[in-house]
């Protein structure tokens, strides 16, 4: 398993070369979220790391409305491509142009958003076949998933071991309006090259320090910690990992990197003293279990849903020691005195009563419900408004 | 009438009620949700039997059901996926709704249900719509970051059925791109968990001598957009939607009502140039909503696309006093009570067709024929109107009686 990590400047490419990294990624201001190399730095980057040895990968992974993808396919087509063998994608859009237009060209798949099932990243992965060099998976998939996902995809694989958790992406501004009429940041020559960070807490969250960035591109979001697996090597290396991504952006000491390379090669097994300097809090995620679905059973009550063939209605209207009211379901079992039937509360608790008299809104006996939306019957003690009806 | 392509009309239906509701005021379509696989854990959502029910209805009036299946299903999920699509296609549903290529394959694989792309995708641009096409995606439901023209433009390139938010809340993120419930709540907002974090206040500290600013810096205006309908139009966008399966009746009825007719007229006149614009807008304002914008539906939605607020001016809005669930004699009615009212209170009916009707609660009587002073919510009474109502129709209020 290799490092990968993303380089801004020609001293962390030497010190990749240094600590033996062969790929890196780099982030062009316009073709990146989190980019900030112009055109000229982002070749030169590329052209040197291809003289010492190594791959330099073009990241391409900002979302784009039509009009933003045509100006940036005319830049893209505007660059020396042949400094990249690999474009690393997330827009679909992104995708299929380099995929249509671009034959020489590997893709590296970001599909951390989503993409949690198998069926999903196999088809991908057949899609595209030789042409996808990579897919880069999502840190919302548990270690076993993970594994038995690498398994079974005939194409390498990337995960994120250390850096910040995107929680949330929109093209839209919304830091730089908080801001004083009068801020730098807001000058118009200054505003489409601005990095404006700041932090967020809600009274309504736990969490408090969300980091938040806004640049060209849109707000970021991301969690108060960072995503972390630097403690569970054992388990990280039995993935078949082919990469694991470390991004140490945001104004980190990028020299961390030598530790990081200690770590995951096993030369440092105590990582105390790395996590103690590291200027952020740690996570490991979803790493070892994802429950973010078992919470949905509590937010609504299931025993008010209709369950089956023998379903009559529901009660709607209680009136004690007179009567019941059923609005009857278009397809109900047609209900005549001495029926018998089972009544579900919203408390879960059933009720098994027959039907004593059967009237129509008029207090009129009748037959039978049918041709009825709403019918009368004998009160039964317990039985609630809501309280689902059925045929025994 | 003349012959211009007017897009369909697309309602939400979050329970099988809201289904009659929407299609009885005009929705050509509903799209739903099944107890699995959508986006709206906490929303009432269709059993088996209730689908069955809402597709026999929609189709009895020639109108279409589109099934939600747009979460990010995760491995175990998917597993369950087969009999439900199976049984949706034995049902003949009009197509499902889905943003990930794993239910895609799995719709193909066992039905031959048209595959819509859920805006969830975050469809935007035309090579991706081209490639969504190779992946037997009949109809995009573009992100809501496109404009009208570049959808138009989606269409025409990309050969492809756009379908397009015309109204309702909106994500502040790329949809599909925030997990914020995820990590804070424990709640996947991919698969119906969505924790609604955007809507919160947050103070923003930049961390340098400004203050901290307190804002409801993530919280998107309601998207509304009666007024570019044209728009929609002229670029052949093939179905308008209406954002809400969690909102009330009184929300799934006024919003098909007001965009069919909308619709209708221009089919008839070939253009909005009538004050009948501003009554729809008036009646769209009528609906609990946040403050309005067009966000990115021209150009890109800007600062004024940001609600900063938590709750917004409700003094024009009207809430549900009930619906009919049975008529009577022709005058008179069952009403099932969502929000309580007194006698002598100066109510509304809201037809199917044509203005709404003003009259007084001045007498309720219960089913036992008692007379009441005031009702309370999810009760049924009894009551007079003014004129024949049909079943389904709705009676409001205003919220600030």
């Amino acid at each position: 398993m290799n490092l990968i990590t993303f380089v801004e400047n020609k001293h962390e490419l030497y010190l990749c070369k240094e600590l033996g990294l062969s790929e890196v990624i780099l982030s062009h201001k316009d073709f990146s979220r989190f980019g900030k190399l112009d055109t000229k730095m982002f070749l030169e980057l590329a052209a040197e790391a291809k003289a010492i040895g190594i791959e330099p990968i073009f990241e391409w992974d900002i979302l784009m409305v039509e009009k933003d993808f045509t100006k940036i396919k005319a830049l893209f087509e505007s660059l020396d491509l042949t400094l990249f063998n690999k474009i690393r994608v997330q827009d679909p859009g992104a995708l299929n142009y380099i995929f249509v237009n671009y034959p020489d060209k590997k893709i590296e798949l970001n599909l951390e958003v989503g993409n949690h099932n198998l069926v999903a990243i196999k088809t991908w992965v057949s899609f595209f076949k030789e042409r996808l060099s990579k897919v880069i998976l999502s840190i919302e998939l548990p270690h076993a998933t993970l594994s038995h996902f690498i398994e079974n995809i005939p194409c390498d694989v990337e995960i994120l071991g250390l850096g910040r958790i995107l929680l949330f992406y929109t093209p839209r501004n919304l830091l730089s309006n908080l801001l004083p009429e009068d801020d730098d940041l807001k000058k118009k020559e200054l505003f489409d090259s601005r990095f404006i960070e700041a932090s967020g807490e809600s009274e309504e969250s736990p969490h408090k320090g969300f980091p938040i960035v806004e640049n060209k591109h849109g707000t970021f979001m991301f969690h108060i910690k960072e995503h972390y697996l630097l403690d569970h090597m054992e388990e990280v290396n039995n993935l078949g990992l082919k990469d694991l991504r470390v991004d140490l952006r945001f104004g980190k000491d990028f020299n961390l990197l030598k530790e990081i390379k200690n770590i995951v090669s096993g030369h440092i097994t105590d990582t105390k003293a790395f996590k103690g300097n590291y200027p952020s809090d740690l996570i490991r995620g979803f790493f070892h279990v994802n429950k973010t679905d078992v919470l949905f059973k509590k937010l609504k009550n299931s025993r008010i849903a209709r369950h089956d063939e023998n379903y009559i209605g529901e009660i709607i209207d209680v009136n004690k020691g007179e009567f019941l009211g059923i609005y009857l379901s278009e397809k109900h079992k047609a209900l005549e005195v001495g029926s018998k039937l089972k009544f579900t509360g919203p408390q879960g608790k059933d009720i098994e009563a027959p039907i004593k008299f059967l009237k129509d809104l008029s207090q009129n006996d009748i037959e039978n419900s049918m041709g009825k939306n709403l019918v009368l019957i004998n009160y039964v003690s317990g039985v609630w408004v809501k309280s689902q009806v059925y045929s025994l | 009438m003349t012959n211009y392509f007017i897009p369909e009309v697309l309602s939400p239906a979050g329970s099988l009620d809201k289904l009659k509701v929407a299609i009885n005021y005009g929705a050509d379509a509903v799209y739903l949700g099944g107890q699995q696989f959508g986006l709206r854990a906490a929303s009432d959502n269709f059993t088996y039997e209730e689908l069955e029910e809402g597709v026999l209805f929609a189709h009895g009036k020639g109108r279409k059901v589109y099934v939600v299946l747009n979460s990010f299903l995760h491995d175990k999920d998917i597993e369950a996926l087969p009999p439900f699509v199976e049984y949706l296609d034995s049902l003949s549903v009009d197509a499902v709704i889905v943003s990930d290529l794993g239910v895609i394959e799995t719709v193909h694989k066992y039905s031959k249900i048209p595959v819509h792309l859920s805006t969830q995708a975050s469809c935007l641009n035309v090579e991706a719509a081209k490639l969504w096409k190779k992946m037997g995606v009949t109809r995009i439901v573009t992100g809501r970051e496109l404009s009208i023209e570049e959808a138009g433009k989606l269409k025409k390139e990309a050969g492809i059925e756009i379908e397009m938010f015309v109204h309702g809340s909106m994500c502040m993120a790329y949809s599909g791109n925030c997990v914020i419930s995820n990590y804070t709540q424990g709640r996947d907002s991919n698969r119906g968990g969505c924790a609604h974090s955007c809507r919160f206040q947050y103070s923003i500290d930049f961390k340098n001598d400004l203050e901290k600013k307190k804002a409801y810096f993530m919280s998107s205006k309601d998207l509304n957009g009666i007024r570019v309908l044209e728009e929609y139009i002229k670029h052949g966008i093939d179905s308008i939607k209406i954002e809400g399966r969690m909102k009330s009746h009184l929300y799934a009825g006024t919003m098909s009502k007001i965009y069919k007719e909308a619709l209708d007229y221009y089919k008839e006149h070939g253009n909005f140039l009538s004050d009948k614009i501003l009554e729809w807008e008036e009646e769209l304002g009528k609906v609990t909503h946040r403050a309005y914008t067009e966000a990115s539906l021209i150009d890109k939605a800007g600062e004024d696309s940001i609600f900063d607020e938590r709750e917004t001016d409700s003094s024009n809005e009207f809430v549900m006093v009930g619906r009919v669930i049975e008529k009577i004699s022709e005058e008179e009615i069952v009403l099932e009570v969502r929000n309580a009212f007194n006698k002598n209170d100066e109510l509304e009916l809201v037809p199917f067709v044509g203005p709404s009707v003003s009259f007084k609660a001045d007498k309720i009587l219960d089913l036992g024929n008692m007379e009441l002073e005031r009702t309370k919510p999810s009760t049924v009474v009894k009551l007079k109107l003014p004129k024949e109502a049909n079943l389904h129709e709705i009676l409001r209020m205003r919220a600030s009686l």
